[in-house]
């Protein structure tokens, strides 16, 4: 007997009923198949590559100087440290909601505002504030709130002997300890079959808190912060694509858009990060369309014939999916490289990997917007009844817990053209960052022409792979 | 699948050229690339045209400052461009 796999989200096909009995959480991905489209899906992705290759044709033409290695920056307005503050306040405020109503809530998903805040305005809607207002989570994180404050009181108790952390983050560490993070929180999304219990999250929400603030105490806060971190890393990955950013003495500037990916430190696990990140969106999609769920049956049953019991079987399936999507991603950025590096031996191929991860940045928010945009649209407002009943035990705080989900407020179809644009676009500013490298590396013109037909290839096989996930999602 | 073929082939055919190490309509791109580079105008050169140079000269008030003055007068006075 198989063991029926509890989807983080109920399906589409059972919204109407459970919507107008019960606030229910809406499906993640692509509805391709609910929306009226003029022409085959197909053609989609056939308009997009050619999209990108008017856009090489372009950039190659055109752009014949570096304009993003330098981000030019204007300042607008000071903001004040207190602001910081607040901002962190309000993010340990919220912090303790998710532990407060995760713990003593209803256990019922849908009921309990730590569940929807998590996995939506979290995981979803703060990587679209950052991109749109930079690098916010490092003012909300609550982590880092604490960790700050705890380092202030330190001081002030013993003054002089708390000038720097006691101990000092290993180079050799990287930023393998927020790949850890990141592939950890999406194996929990993905594939953990209670991934939804809200006791559970609060536990492992708090657990994670712990491990943070230690590790910032001992390594201190900024080395952590911005190698140890998976959440903080990899918000502060999509704030570059930011127009917005604030500098070191404290002003809100204006730079370039894109201009914030070319100076990104790339250390050990730096790319690895970079590809889970798509990598662990492309599972998400890949594991809601046909071929998976046609073949993962069987994949469960080896498992299951090997010994294992049902639900360890099918996390195991699981587990083996979203380990492969992050290689493939791997695979095909290397496969990318590795043609780069057969253009010209001026430089070997680890050098490439490393001067070209940042050109994946905008795909990573590309795959994010693109899968995620409907479940931020829809369950976001689920916010609107949770916060006057967090608990889910019919409370009334701020009287909106009559609220309901407007499924209504955007069609299918543009859903749908929302999603090509995401994907489109996002592979567009890569393609634009990696010509924009190209001229830095390849005095050559046509070693830089020829580097970025690789980066072409790259970027609209990453495109047709991502509106064909898209579309397939539901088959 | 075949979906997914259909779905996938721009990529494939951009590839399979690139692996027989064929740039389909790289002599196009350099020679747009140098087509441009042939139409923006002459850089103009960095130093001071000397045809285009103003010499104020120094007359009434002004003489008689610059003969009183401790310093010298500020050099926008002097020559201008």
């Amino acid at each position: 007997m198989r063991v029926p796999r509890r989807s983080p989200l109920p399906s589409l096909g059972g919204l109407v009923m459970a919507g107008l009995l019960f606030p229910a959480t809406a499906d993640a991905h692509g509805i391709v198949g609910k929306a009226d489209l003029p022409i085959p899906v197909w053609l989609f992705s056939w308009a997009a590559a050619i999209v990108l290759v008017v856009s090489f044709v372009a950039l190659s033409t055109l752009w014949r100087s570096p304009q993003l290695q330098e981000q030019h920056r204007s300042r607008v307005l000071r903001v004040p440290g207190a602001l910081q503050w607040l901002a962190g306040a309000l993010g340990v405020a919220l912090f303790a909601l998710v532990l407060y109503s995760g713990f003593a809530g209803a256990q019922v998903p849908p009921a309990n505002f730590s569940v929807t805040f998590i996995y939506v305005i979290f995981w979803v809607g703060l990587p679209v504030l950052s991109v749109l207002a930079g690098d916010v989570f490092r003012a909300l994180s609550p982590w880092r709130t604490c960790a700050r404050a705890l380092w202030w009181i330190g001081r002030r108790l013993a003054p002089g002997r708390l000038a720097q952390a006691p101990l000092r983050y290993p180079p050799w560490l990287g930023m393998w300890p927020a790949v850890a993070g990141l592939v950890g929180f999406a194996w929990l999304e993905l594939v953990y079959v209670n991934r939804e219990q809200p006791s559970l999250l609060a536990a492992l929400s708090l657990g994670y808190f712990v491990v943070m603030v230690v590790g910032m105490l001992l390594f201190g806060v900024e080395s952590w912060s911005e190698q140890a971190d998976g959440f903080g890393v990899y918000f502060n990955l999509l704030s570059r694509l930011s127009a917005l950013v604030r500098d070191e003495q404290g002003y809100l500037c204006v730079r370039r858009p894109l201009s914030g990916l070319p100076d990104l430190p790339i250390g050990r696990g730096t790319v690895v990060l970079i590809c889970t990140a798509i990598g662990t969106t492309t599972f998400d999609g890949f594991s809601n369309g046909g071929i998976w769920r046609n073949n993962e049956p069987s994949l469960e049953n080896l498992f299951a014939d090997l010994g294992l019991h049902l639900v360890p079987a099918q996390e195991l399936a699981y587990s083996l999916g979203l380990v492969l999507c992050i290689l493939l991603i791997l695979a095909v950025y290397r496969l990318g490289i590795l043609g780069i590096h057969s253009v010209s031996a001026r430089y070997d191929a680890d050098t490439l990997t490393r001067a070209f991860a940042h050109t994946l940045v905008p795909i990573v928010f590309a795959y994010v917007l693109a899968h995620y945009f409907s479940l931020l649209l829809w369950q976001g407002q689920a916010l609107g009844y949770l916060i006057s009943d967090p608990l889910g035990n019919g409370s009334d705080i701020f009287g909106t817990s009559g609220a309901q989900i407007d499924y209504n407020v955007i069609s299918y179809a543009a859903i749908w053209y929302v999603q090509v644009t995401a994907l489109v676009a996002g592979h567009v500013g890569g393609l634009a960052l990696a010509h924009d490298r190209a001229l830095v590396l390849y005095r050559d013109p046509l070693e830089a022409v020829r580097s970025q037909y690789w980066m072409l290839a790259v970027m609209v096989a990453f495109t047709s792979f991502g509106l064909w996930l898209l579309s397939s999602v539901g088959t | 699948m075949f979906h997914a073929i259909l779905c996938l082939l721009p990529a494939l055919a951009l590839t399979l050229p690139l692996l027989a190490r064929r740039y389909p309509g790289e002599r196009v791109l350099l020679a747009l690339r140098a087509e441009r580079r042939s139409q923006w105008p002459r850089p103009r050169s960095s130093a001071l045209d000397a045809r285009r140079t103003h010499v104020t000269v120094v007359r009434g008030g002004l003489l008689l400052g610059r003969a009183l003055a401790v310093r010298p007068p500020p050099a926008s006075l002097s020559v201008t461009s």
